[in-house]
């Protein structure tokens, strides 16, 4: 059987329960003896001392009773003394269990024996019997009375002695019952504990057994195992403790194992650490390496700068190059310039000349045809011929002069050419009627061709390809002696170049002949003037040697070129290649004319003002201050381009003088120039109130744009320029810049002040004194921006801004505001002003922020930006008599959405932050709807839009939430905070108003 | 590494980019590639994921990874009157300016962990402007912001903010707006009662208001050149007619159009302002 620790307790428990129960019975046993004792007293000795005197009590009045009867001497009353006398032995009947049997029975028959005698006595006393007989009854009778009365005292008298042995009784009994329980008890407890150490002791060496172990366990004593001794729990954990500690004892084989590979492990990383080691040797030396390669490199760099120095120096040194080039170039210029003139005085000199010769040659030719015509007959033949002879050189000096003013108009441009549908045929037939009696006459062959792919009609100038044409083939004619001269017009052969025209829509004249040819090396000589075919046929066929010159420039001039493909001593063949379609003429005399006029003129010292046309009033637009002519040119072009008038001043004096007089709406400045340079031209025009507000911008070579922005200028161009970039330069300095401010100061020297600093900002400025002044203004002229200064604010001057914020709201025609204070407003006041205006207080930087204000505001009117952003107006949106609280810390949005709210007939009430609309709801219970931003500072709208949902009368107020964040979960954190609605910032006001519109008409939003 | 595995690795970032806006509405697709990856990659490796595969499943399923992951890739260093430089041209050229304004307010895009915002408060309280001005301080870290909020640092950051503080030309004691206590330094009320902490992405939100300065240092530098270009957009709707940008010390504007309408104020110290 298995003696848990469990059944061992309970054992020992069982049997202490036991011994208690035995001294509880024990002690039971004896008290009840005590109690049996106590019972007896009480109910036997208790009622014997009750009944007792009772008892007496009623014999003492039996025995009255008999005496009162006697001595009334009423017999009747002895019937009274039997009652006495039954009630007697009632008690005594009663007292049958407390009383002694024997005495109590003595009692009743000496009872008895009374009574009957003191009945007998004392009737016969009432009887009046007497004498001895008498006596002796009465003796006898008093006997029985003292018997009676003696065996009552017996029964009656009180048994002290029986009752103390009772007690006596009672404490010897409780006495002993004590003496036993504590032998009991002593008993019970000395085998309890008997019992208790014989279990403990068991337990507590088995304990000390577990303890020992363990700790030798904790030693790491792992294989000394824990005996087990029994069969109980102890046992179960030194079993489990040897189990562990055998559990134990393998781990710890396997923590040696793996500290076993650790320390492997360690060693392999320690093996690394140093294959480490070597690379970061390795690295080092790279880094070394790559050390001195920078070293290295910084020698370069130095060696590099050292390089750029050079390049720097012989950029210098190009440039000075490039300087003197320019300058060639700029003499060459001039040289072509004058070269130019020169070519102009000769045609002009030529054409003086066609008529100054041509009138004496006339009566030449006419008076020598009359010589040699001879009508009178007076003169021989030989001097007819000597006249004919004169006739004929007239007619070749004619011809001769005629050739020369031909070339000398087409070089100088002056060829006019009339195009307009020419047959070919026509022209063909025209050389043909012509040379065929010529050819005819040397007999020589003349046949003319057309090839059938050439059109029927060709579009240029007729009589100038019958020029050049009759030109080629009187050639052929003169050049041949023997065989044929033709004249063929086709296609061009495939075979041929065509420098610019393009074959399908070229036609070639070909003229042929048969006669001495060209020598190669005279093959492009003979385009020259007054050459001709090689010196060997020079002068024997006559002519001026300008016909193949006038030819060529003719054939140019018509967008064609004539060509000579022949070789010597086989004929030449000329093709004159022509389009079908001229479109040269204006093309052809262009460049030729461009070529003089632009810097011929651009090179007088004297201005030169140019009016490009539209100029809406007189005024000059620009003023260029340049000495490049080349430059010059591009410039005058652009500024052309654009329909602007400029004029060109070489010199800075010059350009100081015409910037006084003509007042251009802007100037382009060099800095480089002969007599004074650009800085002091710069400072020279802002010095003169004239000239103060005229825009600069600088185009220069030097690169120093800081200086002349600090100069003042509103721009500076390096040259090299692109062109779009001085394209930008003229059309912002062309634009019209009447800019008007309206200073409203009343400190009339301060006006003064600012009037003079705002003329650095090209502007016109008005001063006025008052509010009442401005408005006045106001109505005539529309300025741009507004000056007010706030210093000493009178009722007016708040009126009028008032006005002005009212004519904002409307978005009409109003100038953008500065207000100008020493004086900070409050915040509220602030807040009020920034929405429409910006506000300068009057502090250190206080000019400059005045000027930069309204100097940005007019860029950004210049670049056609708005003055501030003004909201689409939704058309069909009507909110009359609404009342809507806009909430937002923007004054941006707070303006641009009350405008907007205003223009379509609501009150709008504004709130810089949560806390102010609370409290506004609160004044104005009867909003009609609140537009909340949700960023601000102080309460944010989502807090704002809580609280207002929490008040019940606002619990259907329309509460549109405002918010730039959008982001996943912004507006869902709208509409749980209780919006209404939510619109993403930048605000579409359309959207808001559409949106207000459908909460008012209960329209379902969109 | 060979190239086919880096671009493999440069196609899960960019998957892992969409897959954050997709999901969480942040835009980081825009952001200089090189920088976005190199952070990716940081955070992967602080995650202890082992590839991007599995940190793109963790953010998409977790909100409180998707938050530490923002917080990897958005790191912001920050502190105290950082280039006492830029503090010193500040006030000195750009506050008597800002003295002509009867309200400022100012914005600091990007505010981190707050320090540049509160910088700003003590400057414009040493200047006297404070109680006319606001400012607004925003990033798109919502633990950041909440960091910003508290406007408490260690207290080893006060020797820094001390030697910056006097570099800026600051005036005052410092120990009246900071209390010290705990190894940390709290900001007292007086410097946060006007700086309005929210939250704002600068890809993704609009425009809240019109400024008279923006703080936008160090920030620009992690957007590619078109994302770049749009948050200039933004800046420049944001700011008055003259008002100012503040950049990091190394950041330039350029010649875009764009770019081109704010002027160098303080060109050495990337101080621009807009002139549209």
């Amino acid at each position: 059987m298995r003696l848990t620790l469990r059944a061992s307790l309970i054992a020992i428990v069982s049997i202490m329960a036991a011994a208690f129960l035995v001294v509880i019975v024990a002690s039971d046993l004896v008290t009840s003896r005590v109690r049996e004792r106590l019972v007896e007293i009480e109910q036997r000795q208790i009622p014997r001392l009750e009944l007792g005197p009772r008892i007496a009590a009623d014999f003492a009045e039996l025995t009255r009773t008999f005496q009162d009867a006697v001595a009334a001497q009423d017999a009747d009353a002895l019937e009274q003394t039997r009652r006495v006398r039954d009630r007697i032995v009632a008690r005594l009947e009663e007292g049958k269990a407390v009383f002694d049997p024997a005495a109590s029975e003595e009692l009743r028959v000496a009872l008895d024996a009374y009574h009957e005698l003191a009945l007998d006595v004392s009737r016969r006393m009432i009887a009046g019997e007497g004498g001895e007989e008498m006596i002796e009854r009465i003796t006898r009778m008093q006997e029985a009375q003292a018997r009676a009365q003696a065996q009552i005292d017996r029964v009656v008298a009180f048994d002290a002695r029986y009752l103390r042995g009772a007690f006596d009784d009672a404490r010897a009994a409780l006495l002993a019952g004590g003496r036993t329980r504590l032998v009991i008890t002593g008993t019970c407890l000395a085998l309890v504990l008997g019992l208790a150490i014989v279990f403990t002791r068991g337990f507590v060496r088995s304990i000390a057994a577990l303890h020992e172990g363990f700790a030798r366990f904790g030693k790491g004593e792992l294989d000394a195992l824990i005996p087990v001794r029994g069969n109980d729990e102890i046992a179960d954990v030194a079993a489990g403790a040897n189990q562990m500690a055998k559990n134990l004892a393998e781990l710890e084989a396997e923590r040696e194992r793996a500290a076993a590979e650790t320390r492997e492990l360690l060693e392999r990383t320690r093996e690394q650490a140093a294959r480490l080691q070597a690379q970061e040797e390795e690295l080092r030396a790279t880094n070394e390496e790559l050390q001195a390669q920078q070293e290295e490199l910084r020698l370069t760099n130095e060696e590099l700068s050292e390089h750029a120095r050079q390049l720097s120096e012989q950029r210098a040194e190009l440039e000075a190059k490039n300087e003197e080039l320019r300058e060639l170039s700029r003499r060459l210029e001039q040289k072509a310039a004058e070269l130019a003139t020169v070519s102009a005085f000769k045609s002009q000199f030529l054409a003086n000349m066609s008529h100054e010769l041509r009138t004496p040659l006339n009566s030449m030719l006419l008076l020598s045809q009359l010589l040699a015509d001879n009508p009178e007959g007076n003169l021989t033949p030989k001097q007819v011929e000597y006249a004919r002879t004169v006739n004929g050189a007239g007619k070749d000096l004619l011809f001769l002069i005629n050739q020369v003013l031909d070339l000398a108009k087409i070089e100088a441009g002056r060829q006019e050419i009339h195009v307009e549908p020419v047959r070919v045929e026509d022209i063909v037939e025209r050389i043909r009627r012509v040379f065929a009696p010529l050819a005819a006459e040397k007999g020589l062959s003349f046949d003319v061709g057309i090839a059938d792919d050439v059109p029927r009609s060709i579009t240029t100038d007729g009589q100038r390809v019958g020029q050049i044409l009759t030109n080629l083939v009187g050639n052929a004619v003169k050049f041949t002696s023997r065989g044929a001269v033709k004249l063929a017009v086709r296609r061009p052969d495939p075979s041929v170049e065509l420098r610019t025209l393009r074959r399908e829509t070229t036609i070639a004249f070909v003229v042929t002949d048969t006669g001495s040819g060209i020598a190669s090396e005279h093959r492009e000589r003979i385009f020259e003037p007054f050459e001709q075919g090689g010196e060997a046929g020079n002068r024997r066929h006559g002519g001026t040697g300008l016909g193949l010159a006038i030819s060529r420039e003719l054939a140019t001039l018509l967008g064609g070129e004539l060509r000579l493909e022949s070789t010597a001593a086989e004929g030449s063949t000329f093709v004159c290649y022509l389009p079908e379609r001229c479109e040269r003429t204006e093309k052809t005399e262009e460049p030729r004319r461009a070529a003089t006029p632009a810097p011929k003129r651009a090179a007088t010292p004297a201005p030169v003002a140019r009016d490009g046309g539209a100029a809406p009033d007189d005024a000059t637009h620009l003023l260029v201050i340049e000495d490049d002519p080349l430059f010059l040119e591009v410039l005058g072009r652009i500024i052309g381009e654009r329909g602007l008038s400029w004029l060109a001043a070489r010199d800075g004096a010059t350009g100081l003088r015409l910037a006084r007089e003509r007042r251009p709406r802007g100037i382009i400045l060099d800095v480089e120039l002969p007599d004074i340079d650009g800085w002091r031209v710069m400072e020279a025009l802002r010095a003169d109130p004239a000239t103060a507000s005229i825009p600069v911008h600088f185009v220069s070579a030097t690169d120093a744009p800081d200086r002349g922005l600090a100069l003042g200028a509103v721009g500076y161009l390096t040259k090299p320029a692109a062109k779009k970039d001085l394209v930008r330069v003229v059309e912002s300095l062309g634009r019209q810049r009447a800019h008007r401010v309206l200073v409203v100061e009343s400190d009339a020297s301060r006006g003064q002040t600012l009037a003079e600093q705002l003329a650095t900002l090209e502007v016109e400025t008005t001063v006025v004194k008052s509010a009442r002044e401005a408005l006045d203004v106001l109505e005539k002229k529309s300025f741009a921006c507004m000056i007010v200064d706030l210093s000493v604010p009178d009722i007016e001057e708040l009126e009028l801004l008032e006005i002005l914020q009212r004519r904002a709201a409307a978005s009409q025609d109003t100038p953008a505001v500065v207000l100008y204070t020493d004086r900070p407003p409050s915040r509220s006041e602030a807040m009020r002003f920034e929405s429409y205006a910006s506000v300068v207080l009057d502090e250190g930087a206080s000019t400059d922020r005045l000027l930069d204000e309204v100097r940005l505001f007019l860029r950004r009117l210049e670049a056609g930006m708005p003055r501030r952003p003004t909201p689409n107006q939704s058309v069909g949106v009507r909110l009359e008599g609404k009342k809507l609280l806009v909430v937002d810390d923007d004054m941006r949005t707070v303006y641009a959405l009350s405008a907007a709210l205003r223009a379509k007939g609501a009150e709008v009430l504004v709130a810089e932050n949560g806390a102010v609309a609370l409290e506004m709801l609160d004044a104005n219970p009867d909003v009609d709807a609140v537009v909340m931003d949700v960023m601000m500072p102080e309460m944010d709208g989502y807090e704002a839009t809580r609280r207002i949902r929490a008040q019940p009368r606002f619990e259907r107020l329309p509460i549109v939430s405002l918010t730039a964040k959008a982001m996943k979960g912004d507006a869902e954190r709208s509409i749980e905070a209780g919006a209404s609605a939510y619109l993403p910032k930048p605000i579409d006001a359309d959207a808001l108003l559409s949106l207000l519109h459908s909460f008012f008409t209960g329209e379902e939003k969109a | 590494m060979s190239d086919s595995d880096e671009s493999v690795e440069a196609i899960e970032v960019r998957l892992l980019l969409e897959a954050i806006h997709a999901r969480w509405g942040y835009d980081f697709r825009d952001y200089a590639a090189s920088s976005m990856h190199r952070r990716v990659l940081a955070a992967l490796a602080a995650s202890g994921l082992p590839h991007l595969g599995e940190l793109q499943h963790r953010v998409l399923h977790d909100r409180a990874a998707f938050s530490d992951l923002l917080d990897r890739i958005t790191v912001r260093v920050s502190e105290m009157f950082r280039d006492p430089a830029f503090y010193r041209a500040l006030r000195d050229r750009v506050v008597p300016l800002l003295r002509t304004y009867p309200i400022l307010r100012l914005w600091n895009a990007g505010c981190a962990t707050g320090q540049e915002a509160y910088t700003t408060a003590i400057l414009l309280i040493e200047e006297g402007l404070y109680e006319r001005s606001q400012i607004y301080a925003t990033d798109l870290s919502q633990r950041a912001l909440e960091q910003a909020k508290e406007g408490v640092y260690p207290a080893s950051d006060l020797p820094a903010f001390r030697t910056n503080h006097a570099g800026s030309g600051g005036t005052s004691d410092l120990a009246s707006h900071v209390t010290v206590a705990y190894d940390h330094i709290a900001m007292r009320e007086h410097v946060r009662k006007n700086i309005h902490f929210f939250h704002h992405d600068l890809v993704s939100d609009h425009v809240f208001g019109e400024m008279h300065v923006v703080f936008c240092r160090n920030v620009l530098i992690y957007f590619g050149r078109k994302l770049r270009g749009r948050v200039l957009e933004k800046l420049a709707q944001s700011l008055c007619p003259g008002g100012f940008l503040c950049l990091g010390d190394s950041e330039r504007l350029g010649d875009s159009d764009v770019e081109r309408r704010f002027k160098p104020f303080v060109a050495e110290r990337a101080i621009y302002r807009y002139e549209p």
